[in-house]
């Protein structure tokens, strides 16, 4: 009863400053006909079904503390370069060193089985202060092995991997318009970044209409910044950051170009659709 | 050095249909057209075609357009659904983006005009974009290019001789059999992987092969339309570089021996191949979702002077020929005769030399005794 006792304290405590603490919490995830098994990594002690981003400004190491409010232990990682995995005991809080960075943007989340496939994984953006922002965090989503997961069962991947559902900060289309973060809304020349996770188990590739974006940051392949693309892969597990500079007026989708991956378990369109909205 | 140039454009003209400024710009879209595979398959598919030549093709027309051009492309509806075309990587403005919601659907029966500027060089590619994940699979894609009349890449770039347009693209046979069936779409999983719309033995057609003569850089524009990754590997030889992506310079070209392509991306590779050199380049297409390779397909690349690379038509032989009830040869054993499909028609032997081929549709046949020479022979009425 003690331990509980202190649990909550440290929780209600963290939650004063929602920025600096990340709770992993189990729920339901409901895309159309399906209830899936998940998890998140949620901005506060309650579920909302999706994960937060965390702000960091570069070149300095901060800390999170960690709140694990699943009953199993899981394992915490990010993608930069180096960083080390972090052990997160069920029903305890744990402080967790962020590493000083680079401007651009990485991703946060657990990387055991069970924590991956069940989505609690989110991004880190590093650097970006009075910018227009954006994020997308892509990710599919295929039921049955989220049951498995969710059960402790082992997962075949050598079987074929045909998930259902597709989406941007854990929404499908049409839902991915009632998100502001998804949704890029902007006046005409302005300028804005948008930062992009691949947190699935497949690589991803976008297409934007009616614009170019300019490669500003990844984690898989440096060597790609200063690109100017209209349809830019994010491999599983990378992240990056683009600029779009918003010289038309009008209404473009930006869509995942594996056009299985637009559709909601199987219709079209639906899954990894976006827009971009210029104002004039 | 006019020779190269014209053997280029002839793989351009033998995977589709070439736009040229003489022509009427009139695109029209169908959803009765047939498509063969290397093995005589014969797959209905949904394109596009020219008005003038009355028939779609997969991939559909390949566009041309000089930069800096305005352009203003035609197209027409007649088939039973409405389509568009998204003019895919040419940014252009909301009204002739070619999204349904967005923009507007070309309905049976009606016909538009897409107008856009084109105003960087690159290579770019089109498809409808209704009910997308189906009507793209179908066969509603192709590629355009965006050239400089200096024969240079782009301001300022690297010289060229050729353009050789590369367009990867796949689908399941099992959709394109059964449209409507091939609900839920997320399930689609490709099963034929084509290069410009060709596969396996269409590949090694002498009309297919990349002709080079040494010194003169020939420009790879690779684009895919496929839903799997595609990776490309350029053997040593051909020396590539790539320079371009998605219609853009790139900040910083590199030498390449292996390229991936996603979904809808570009790039163009200069190869500038070593003197004698006979090789391909290989292009394998790995599932998007469990990244298992599921084919491998090979582009042959040929100095110019190891052969002609032209079209040699089969030699006619056979008496009489045309034929209505008996084609009469030499006797022979293990003779195959195949149709126009690539259906085998016959196989065994023809001890008399007499081949039957009464009641057998009218059309051009070819006949071949053991390891032999192939000819053609007609069946007329």
């Amino acid at each position: 009863m003690k331990k509980i006792l202190v649990f909550i304290g440290v929780c209600l405590s963290i939650a004063l400053n929602a920025q600096d603490s990340l709770w992993i919490i189990p729920g339901n995830f409901i895309q159309g006909n399906d209830t899936m098994p998940a998890l998140r990594a949620e901005p506060q002690s309650i579920w909302s079904g999706f994960n937060a981003v965390i702000d960091r400004p570069s070149e300095t190491s901060s800390s999170i503390v960690v709140i694990n409010a699943d009953t199993v232990a899981h394992s915490w990682s990010t993608n930069a370069p180096g960083d080390d995995i972090t052990n997160l005991t069920p029903g305890t809080a744990t402080t967790i060193s962020l590493p000083s960075l680079a401007p651009g943007t990485y991703q946060y989340g657990l990387n055991d089985e069970r924590g991956k496939v069940l989505g609690a994984s989110g991004t880190l953006r590093i650097g970006w202060t009075n910018e227009t922002l954006f994020y997308w965090n892509l990710c599919e989503w295929q039921p049955s092995i989220m049951e498995l997961a969710a059960d402790g069962e082992p997962i075949n991947w050598s079987l074929p991997y045909v998930p259902q559902h597709f989406t941007i900060n854990e929404r499908s289309y049409p839902s991915t318009s009632d998100d502001p973060n998804a949704l890029v809304a902007l006046n005409l020349n302005d300028t804005c970044f948008i930062s992009i996770s691949n947190l699935g188990h497949m690589n991803h590739v976008l297409h934007f209409h009616g614009f170019h974006v300019d490669i500003i940051s990844s984690t898989d392949h440096p060597e790609r910044v200063g690109w100017s693309k209209d349809t830019v892969p994010i491999r599983k597990g990378e992240s990056m950051t683009v600029r779009l500079i918003a010289f038309q007026e009008g209404m473009y989708p930006v869509h995942n170009h594996n056009l299985i991956a637009v559709t909601n378990a199987g219709f079209y369109p639906g899954g990894m659709i976006t827009s971009i909205h210029v104002m004039p | 050095m006019m020779r190269s140039p014209i053997l280029f454009l002839m793989v351009a003209l033998s995977s589709a249909p070439m736009l040229s400024q003489s022509q009427p710009p009139q695109l029209f879209s169908e959803m009765d057209g047939v498509h063969f595979l290397a093995d005589g398959t014969a797959l209905p598919i949904w394109g596009y075609g020219w008005t003038t030549d009355g028939y779609i093709t997969l991939p559909g027309p390949f566009l041309t357009y000089s930069e800096g051009e305005q352009v203003d492309l035609n197209f027409t509806n007649p088939s039973p659904e409405s389509h568009t075309i998204h003019l895919h990587g040419l940014d252009v403005d909301q009204a002739n983006d070619g999204v349904p919601s967005t923009s507007f659907f070309v309905t049976t029966g009606q016909s538009t005009t897409y107008s856009f500027s084109a105003n960087h060089p690159g290579t770019f590619l089109y498809h409808c974009h209704v009910t997308t994940t189906l009507h793209l699979t179908m066969g509603m894609y192709g590629m355009i290019l965006v050239t400089r009349p200096d024969m240079t890449l782009f301001d300022g770039g690297p010289d060229y001789s050729s353009d050789v347009p590369l367009l990867f693209s796949d689908l399941e046979i099992a959709t394109n059999l059964d449209p409507v069936g091939s609900f839920p779409f997320h399930t689609i999983r490709p099963d034929v992987f084509m290069v410009n719309g060709k596969t396996d033995a269409q590949l090694e057609l002498p009309s297919q092969i990349v002709n080079y003569e040494p010194g003169e850089p020939l420009a790879l524009r690779l684009g895919s339309m496929a839903y799997s990754r595609v990776l490309c590997s350029f053997p040593s030889e051909l020396n590539a570089i790539c320079y371009m992506s998605d219609g853009r310079p790139l900040p910083n070209p590199f030498e390449t021996d292996s390229l991936e392509i996603y979904p809808g991306e570009r790039f163009t590779v200069l190869i500038t191949p070593e003197a004698g050199w006979d090789g391909t380049i290989d292009v394998e297409y790995w599932n998007m979702a469990d990244a298992l390779l599921e084919d491998t397909q090979s582009i042959r690349v040929r100095d110019y002077s190891l052969g002609t690379g032209e079209y040699t038509a089969l030699p006619y032989d056979g008496f009489p020929n045309p034929a209505v009830s008996t084609i009469n040869y030499p006797p022979a054993n293990d003779v195959m005769v195949w149709d126009a499909w690539g259906r085998v028609m016959f196989q065994g032997n023809l001890p008399n030399g007499k081949l039957q081929v009464r009641g057998w549709p009218v059309g051009t046949y070819i006949i071949r005794a053991g390891t032999g020479p192939m000819s053609r022979f007609v069946v007329t009425r």
